[in-house]
């Protein structure tokens, strides 16, 4: 069946199956290849995009769910090459080791953000519960995120 | 000393790219023409197949082939083999007519898309006559695991050792410590591309392994090929600790490729990761310990059982490299270790990180930790007494294990973790209510490298380019926590170059020097120490010619910030780029500069960790309250990178200890949570604050003084998160995992203990 939804802005309409899953429609379809699949069920957070402005997971969540909706994966948030501002803190801080989890995990912090401009440290943490890192400890994630959320804050945009 | 790049917290190289989504792992590659490849698993423990039935398998149109045990080759292996003049027991085929365990490889579907791959293996039919399965060491061991192995399905170790325990006089202390199977779950799952050209019969194979020689190794000798015909290039690995070690995807999607004459993919589920590569192996040990009036060890004995499940793969190696960490940490005047592996009708056990250290580390620190208890000691007063000073020798191999700050580690760490204060406020908790918190900590020490063992050895090239920017060639397999950067900061701070103006590829076949891998954290020590000389050797080429370009003697000359300049007069100077012009335009040397680096050396780094848990007694869950990881580096060349680390082992650690487990049916050996809904890791909100404390006394051999970290940090973690279980409960537990029913078993117990002594 014919889909239209929005991916990263731009207005897209596709003949898919309904029942392909939203990480398989990225990936092959549209060679969005920074959404991971690690777990396949909606466990460890790699293939979390945005769907209008909310963290999923994109093995959850099915084709023919997307009609009229608006998708937005991490190669949506750079702009012109330019990092988005949680992206950049997570760079700085080094946040990022083996970056498996890295799209889904600066995803469900933008997700957070969008919902909740200034959490709290123990709201960071929840809210990130959802993405594994087995890496780093995540101390150097919260701390991007933090950092991230106070930038966002000083120059209004969140 | 002032550096301009070493320990500074620099990004890992790739970050930016893998902040948008744009670095590629093998599972997003694409090649024109790609295949997918599913394997098809036996659904029984043991068992023989008597029938296989592919028909309809192949009768699915875009299937394009079977793969089985009846047409692929019969040669026996060892995965863990990286050369193949290592001895260790070959055992295992491509696929098995033989079913060893549920999840070992029967066929394999080759077909136009993943989806079509994944049905036509639910087509496949075998009929299997069941076997009796061995599923525990005991029952193995009954049989010598002849049904599972002709030959090799128990191997024991010879007695190793030195002294003599039966005369060594002392009190006698006994303790038991057991351990469970656990999985990597490093985040990415394994997968391979291989592309073969029939042609040519020319093999590419795009890899996230830890060693790609032992690779092509592999596929060479099961696939009867040329090694100069097999490319194996290592791609962006996201998080291996181990699990991408031993090689089992690259020679089975070789063997596809091989037989399809197209590039074939075959990348794991979750749940095929979890049974189909390598757990960390399940321990039974017991150690017998003599101790002294004065408390310090006058011998120790100690047993040590693995299950290797059903093939020994690097089984024995493991039990071996147990014995060889006794002697790092106490000084021990008699020690007498003996090991068996067992084969049984389980999921392979395997390489996970630390190899052997984690477990020695496990048995020798809960014992310690439970005779502090039994003499009514203070822990940390009881290794004061029994630490090996720095510079000793490990009496087992005989070699210095370098400055070995382990009283400054121990010392340091209770002072920094408050560990008196801590103790005193804890004795005064009202132990009558639902929480209930205590204090434990562990000592431990790792390798840097495999010396004394022979075999260990770094080749570099570095070359310069006409631009002044540099390319470095060495066979590096970054795991995804920064030897890149860490390596392209060296070479910086020698030739006083951005990092960024680096150029660093990691293991390639086609352009790499023989080299084992990412083994033994061996990384830092060995490779950076290569790239630290072979930059210097390109450092001294530069001088010289520069000093050719300036008219001055090349001692004359110093460098800053990609340029040469005279000492005494810095407006006379030259940029590497116009060394580098000058010197093709002479035409008779390149500025590049090959270098074999041998270490003569591994010191062990101390580190001493300490950890406060608090126990809910009602529902028997635990809660990480505050952690503190001593580490001795030598020198932090990257401190985030090394926090990092740390923060990774207690990740793991936390997961040993407290919740996870890879359980199986005890009647059919099935897995009973190989996927992440039932298999629970620590998450962010289990997390409190880490704090790291770093020792920097230089290494004589490291590159800036630097020693291991990586498998080092994870080393104490398991047995410093027991004792203060241990220490909040008035228990004595030892048998991982301390997850709820285990911890509400042993409180009911208690109680039970009690009641009986209190009419």
């Amino acid at each position: 069946m014919i889909i239209n939804f929005v991916l990263n802005g731009r207005p897209v309409s596709r003949d898919l199956l309904p029942q392909r899953r939203l990480i398989d429609v990225l990936r092959e379809d549209f060679c969005l290849t920074g959404a991971k699949e690690s777990c396949g069920e909606g466990e460890c957070g790699a293939c979390t995009v945005l769907l209008d402005g909310r963290a999923v997971h994109s093995c959850l969540v099915l084709a023919g769910q997307l009609e009229g909706h608006a998708v937005t994966t991490i190669e949506g948030m750079a702009e012109n090459g330019e990092l988005d501002v949680i992206q950049n803190a997570f760079v700085e801080h080094v946040a990022i080791q083996c970056g498996f989890c890295t799209p889904g995990m600066i995803m469900s912090a933008k997700g957070l953000l969008l919902q909740n401009p200034d959490p709290s440290e123990e709201e960071i943490r929840i809210a990130l519960s959802g993405n594994i890192c087995r890496c780093s400890g995540y101390a150097q994630i919260v701390a991007a995120v933090q950092d991230a959320a106070k930038r966002l804050r000083e120059v209004g945009k969140a | 000393m002032d550096y301009q790049y070493i320990g500074k917290d620099i990004p890992v190289n790739d970050s930016r790219a893998k902040a948008c989504g744009q670095l590629l792992y093998a599972a997003d590659l694409h090649l024109s023409g790609m295949l997918y490849m599913k394997l098809f698993l036996s659904p029984v423990a043991h068992g023989i197949v008597r029938s296989l039935d592919v028909s309809k398998a192949l009768a699915l149109p875009g299937v394009v082939t079977v793969l089985s045990y009846e047409n692929t080759p019969d040669v026996t292996y060892n995965r863990g083999r990286v050369r193949a003049t290592e001895e260790a027991p070959d055992q295992e085929t491509l696929f098995s007519r033989h079913v060893r365990f549920v999840g070992d490889r029967i066929a394999a579907v080759v077909a136009e898309t993943p989806e079509l791959a994944q049905k036509a293996v639910s087509l496949i039919q075998a009929d299997i006559q069941p076997l009796l399965p061995l599923l525990t060491p005991d029952q193995a061991l009954a049989q010598d695991a002849r049904s599972i192995h002709e030959k090799d399905g128990v191997v024991r170790l010879p007695q190793i050792g030195y002294g003599d325990y039966a005369s060594a006089q002392g009190e006698e202390f006994s303790h038991h410590t057991s351990s469970q199977r656990v999985s990597h779950i490093a985040m990415e799952p394994h997968c391979t591309v291989a592309d073969y050209k029939p042609a040519s019969d020319r093999m590419t194979v795009w890899t996230a392994t830890q060693s790609v020689f032992g690779a092509r190794s592999a596929i060479a000798s099961i696939l009867g090929m040329p090694m100069s015909h097999i490319r194996v290039i290592k791609t962006p690995m996201g998080g291996s600790f181990g699990c991408k070690q031993e090689m089992v995807l690259e020679p089975l999607a070789a063997c596809a490729a091989k037989m399809t004459g197209r590039p074939v993919m075959l990348r794991f589920s979750r749940s095929e990761v979890m049974l189909c590569t390598m757990l960390k192996h399940p321990l039974d040990s017991h150690i017998k310990v003599k101790f002294s009036p004065q408390r310090t060890i006058t011998g120790l004995q100690l047993s040590c059982r693995l299950d290797a499940g059903a093939y020994q793969t690097v089984s024995p190696d493991y039990a071996d490299a147990i014995s060889k960490k006794l002697s790092w940490v106490y000084n021990i005047p008699n020690v007498e270790y003996h090991a068996v592996s067992v084969c049984t009708n389980t999921p392979v056990s395997g390489s996970y990180r630390g190899w052997g250290g984690p477990e020695c580390a496990l048995i020798m620190e809960n014992m310690m930790n439970a005779a502090a208890r039994r003499f009514v000691m203070d822990p940390i007063e009881l290794r004061l007494r029994n630490i090996l000073p720095p510079y000793a020798t490990s009496r087992i191999n005989n070699f210095s294990l370098g400055n070995l700050p382990l009283e400054d580690a121990l010392l340091l760490g209770r002072d920094r973790f408050g560990w008196e204060a801590r103790k005193e406020r804890l004795a005064r908790q009202d132990r009558s209510g639902r929480y209930l918190r205590g204090i434990g900590m562990a000592l431990a020490t790792h390798t840097s490298g495999y010396f004394p063992r022979r075999g260990d050895w770094g080749t570099v090239v570095v070359k310069m380019e006409e631009d002044g920017s540099v390319h470095v060639n060495c066979n590096v397999h970054d795991h995804g926590c920064g030897e890149v950067i860490v390596f392209r900061s060296i070479v910086a701070e020698v030739l006083s170059i951005s990092p960024d103006l680096v150029d660093l590829p990691e293991g390639d076949t086609a352009y790499n020097a023989l080299d084992n891998g990412c083994y033994t954290s061996r990384s830092i020590y060995v490779l950076g120490r290569a790239i630290l000389d072979a930059s210097n050797l390109l450092l001294e080429q530069l001088k010289r010619n520069g000093s050719q370009l300036l008219g001055c003697r090349p001692e004359d000359l110093s460098h800053r910030d990609g340029a040469l300049f005279v000492t005494k007069q810095p407006q006379r100077r030259c940029t590497y780029s116009q060394i580098a012009y000058y010197v093709a335009d002479k035409g008779t040397e390149a500025l590049f500069v090959s270098h074999t680096h041998v270490p003569i050396s591994n010191p062990g780094p101390a580190a001493a960790h300490f950890a406060e848990v608090e126990v809910d007694t009602y529902t028997g869950l635990c809660r990480l309250v505050d952690y503190l990881a001593v580490h001795d580096v030598g020198k932090a060349l990257n401190p985030a990178l090394c926090r990092g680390q740390v923060g990774s082992a207690l990740q793991q650690g936390l997961g040993l200890v407290f919740c996870e487990e890879l359980k199986l049916d005890p009647k059919t050996g099935r897995a009973m949570n190989a996927d992440m809904q039932h298999y629970h890791v620590a998450r962010a909100c289990d997390f409190s604050k880490i704090d790291t404390l770093f020792i920097e006394k230089p290494d004589e051999e490291g590159p800036f003084g630097a020693k291991s970290v990586g498998e080092a940090c994870y080393v104490p973690v398991a047995p410093a998160l027991i004792a203060a279980v241990n220490n909040a409960l008035e228990l004595e537990l030892s048998d991982l995992p301390l997850d709820p029913p285990r911890i509400l078993a042993a409180l009911a117990r208690k109680e039970r203990e009690k009641e009986a002594v209190t009419p």
